[in-house]
Formats: C-alpha cells, structure tokens, sequence
C-alpha cells in the first residue's frame, strides 16, 4: 500500500499539478472517490467524488456528474458539476449539464447547455458526498463504549505481555524496538505489580497467585528483551499458559502478520 | 509495507504510551506521541512525514474545525484513526473523513486489527 503510496508522491513531485492521471487511452466506467487531484483526458462515465481538483484535460470526456473542491474543464463534459470552491471553464470547455459553484470563472468560447447557480450552499454539500464513505471500525460494540478504566490498560497490557512472551517462545524475530517495548510493557506491569492497585490500575480481581504469576512473566520478559534470558525455562511456559487461562485470553498467539512488516 | 511511520496524539499519557507500546512492537520503529493535534502540527516536521495517526483527543466539529482536516492540512495522505469512548464520534468520525474508528474500551488485539487492516501488505 505505501510503496503505491511512495510512488505517487514522486509523481506529485515531478508534476505537482497531477495526483492521479487518466490518459486519452483510458476509458473508465464506474465511480471514481479521490482524496487527491486528478486530471482526465480519457472517456470517463459514472460518478466523480474527489476531495481535490478534478481537471477535465482537452481531450477529456466525461459522462458523469462531477463533484470537487475545484473543477476546471477543458474537454467535455455531460452531467452536473458541483464545485465546493472555484469552477473553471476554459475556452475549449463543452458542458451539457448544471453546474455549481460559488466561485465561477469563464472564459470566452467556452459553452454550456444547462442552468448556472454561484451559490455558497454547495459547499457543506459536496464535503458532505466526499466524505460519506465507510470506515474501518474498530474496538467496542457502540452499545458498550466508555471510558477507558486503568484496569482495561492493565489487562491489555498483561495480555501484551503474554503475546511477547508467546513469540519470544516461537522464536519470532526481535529487533531494537521490540526489545525497547518489551521492555517497556513489562516495567508498567511491574509498577502496577509493586503499587498494588492503590490507584486502581490493578484492581481487576485477580488472585494473589495470579500477581505473582505475572510478577515473574514481567520479570522474564524484562531479561529477555534485556539480552539475559535467551531460552525460556519450563516453568515459565508453564506460567504464562496458567496466566492465559486466568485471564481468559486464547492461549494460542493470534496472528502474527505484523511481523511482516517490520 | 517498509518503515510506516506513526504517531499517536492523545493528553491520556497511560493510553497514549500504551497504544505506543503496542505499535512500536508490531512494527518494530519508533513510535512518537503528541499531547494535542496542535502540539503534532508544531513539532512534527514535513521531514518527519507520518504514514498513520491515531487521535485519541477531542475530535472538533464541521469539516473545517476537525482535527483530521488540521492533521491533513499539515500532513496531506495521512491515515487519520479517531478513538473515542463517544458513540456519536463514530458519525462526526466519519464525516470528518477519518479513515478508522477505534472505539474504547478496546483490547489489544483491536490494535493489532489496525495494523492488519491499514499496514500488513
């Protein structure tokens, strides 16, 4: 995703005026939703969004409605336009359509067939079209949303804890960030440990057993990241399988893809 | 994906830290963290670009006043993800133009569904 990201900011780079380009030997059906400027000389029919400029080059062809935070055509283009800030029509420009904008420039020659509103209303409206798209959801059901207490940081970092160890015992890769926040995480849990919950990080119920459990996984996870524990003695697996079941957390590691990417 | 870049905003320096932790570990890279979406605007420079931010303070209101037009204004691309305890954040959200919505209480293993979702290739 990033490396298509990386190379469209070159491109940005080497003409800053082109987000995405559609050449005269593309046509395009369907709907187009840009976060970026794009600039169209193929034949394009459906739905334009774009949260940026759309240009309609000269030889553009568009049969779609057209909604922008900048529109300037030169082509042509059948279907309503809505601008949320500054409509052009150039000389070449042919429209067959209504178009909205509360800022509009036009040049002589251009022609249009279709009503013409300069209207500041438009603008909630297009943001509005370019924004209503879904996002990726994430956490607590709506219906179970609140605050997070110091004892759901707590669990989540025990349960951080336990999915270090985890890869440490399947030997998965650790590097110097890794490290750094296995160590981290452990040393917060120590804390917590030694503070007793007194200001209700750990009150979350668990026995005194259960503690000393995570005491010594901590303490194992600290000498691993450390560099003074390379192998797992049995009885640590043994404990961090104990604490698995306490904390009702799945005792196999969930997916581990994220090592991917480092 | 190689060397994502995130940072975390939030004046929660437990929370903050925490979701720092966790995403220093899955990617392996530093992590920086900002009390405010001001504070992420004043120090983070455009050399330090930022592939992924997740918000986790107070999100505004309208497309102009929110904190993900601010973020994108400085940071153009940047993957916005807002957390709230607020389920009426979900829509502000949304219309923002937040690319993910984490909702709290959330666990560890919803941290590790952004990075499968936003990074893992």
């Amino acid at each position: 995703m990033f490396g298509a990201k990386k190379r469209r900011e070159e491109e940005k780079k080497q003409d800053p005026v082109v987000g995405t380009y559609l050449s005269d030997s593309t046509t395009f059906e369907g709907s187009i939703k840009a976060r970026e400027d794009i600039v169209i000389d193929g034949a394009v029919s459906g739905t334009i969004i774009v949260s940026g400029t759309v240009t309609v080059g000269k030889n553009g062809m568009v049969l779609a409605a057209i909604h922008a935070d900048d529109v300037t055509v030169r082509g042509s283009v059948t279907g309503d336009i809505t601008a949320r800030e500054t409509l052009e029509l150039c000389e070449t420009a042919r429209i067959a359509g209504d178009i909205r904008s509360p800022s509009l420039v036009v040049h002589g020659g251009a022609a249009l067939k279709g009503t013409c509103s300069v209207d500041r209303s438009v603008t909630d409206e297009v943001t509005s079209a370019v924004l209503k798209r879904p996002v990726a959801r994430f956490g607590a059901a709506p219906t179970h949303m609140r605050p997070m207490k110091p004892a759901d940081l707590m669990t989540a970092r025990l349960k951080l804890l336990i999915i270090m160890m985890k890869a440490a015992m399947e030997d998965y890769p650790l590097g110097t960030f890794r490290k750094e926040s296995m160590k981290e995480n452990a040393d917060y849990v120590l804390q917590c440990l030694v503070a007793g919950g007194s200001d209700g990080a750990f009150d979350a119920g668990y026995p005194a057993d259960f503690i000393q459990k995570a005491h010594t996984v901590a303490t194992a996870a600290r000498d691993i990241a450390d560099g003074r524990e390379s192998d797992l003695p049995r009885h640590i697996r043994t404990t961090i399988n104990d604490m698995c079941r306490e904390l009702s957390f799945n005792e196999t590691i969930p997916s581990m893809n994220f090592f991917k990417v480092a | 994906m190689e060397n994502v870049r995130i940072a975390v905003i939030g004046l929660d320096k437990d929370e903050t830290a925490f979701i720092a932790t966790a995403f220093r570990y899955c990617v392996n890279r530093e992590i920086a963290t900002y009390e405010s979406a001001d504070a992420f605007i004043r120090e983070h420079t455009t050399a330090e670009e930022t592939d992924i931010v997740i918000v986790a303070c107070p999100i505004g209101s309208g497309d102009d006043n929110s904190v993900v037009t601010s973020i994108r204004k400085h940071s153009p691309g940047v993957l916005c993800i807002i957390t709230s305890d607020d389920p009426s954040h979900e829509e502000r959200a949304r219309l923002s133009g937040a690319d993910g919505f984490l909702a709290k209480p959330y666990t560890v293993h919803d941290l590790f569904a952004i990075v499968d979702a936003f990074i893992v290739p």
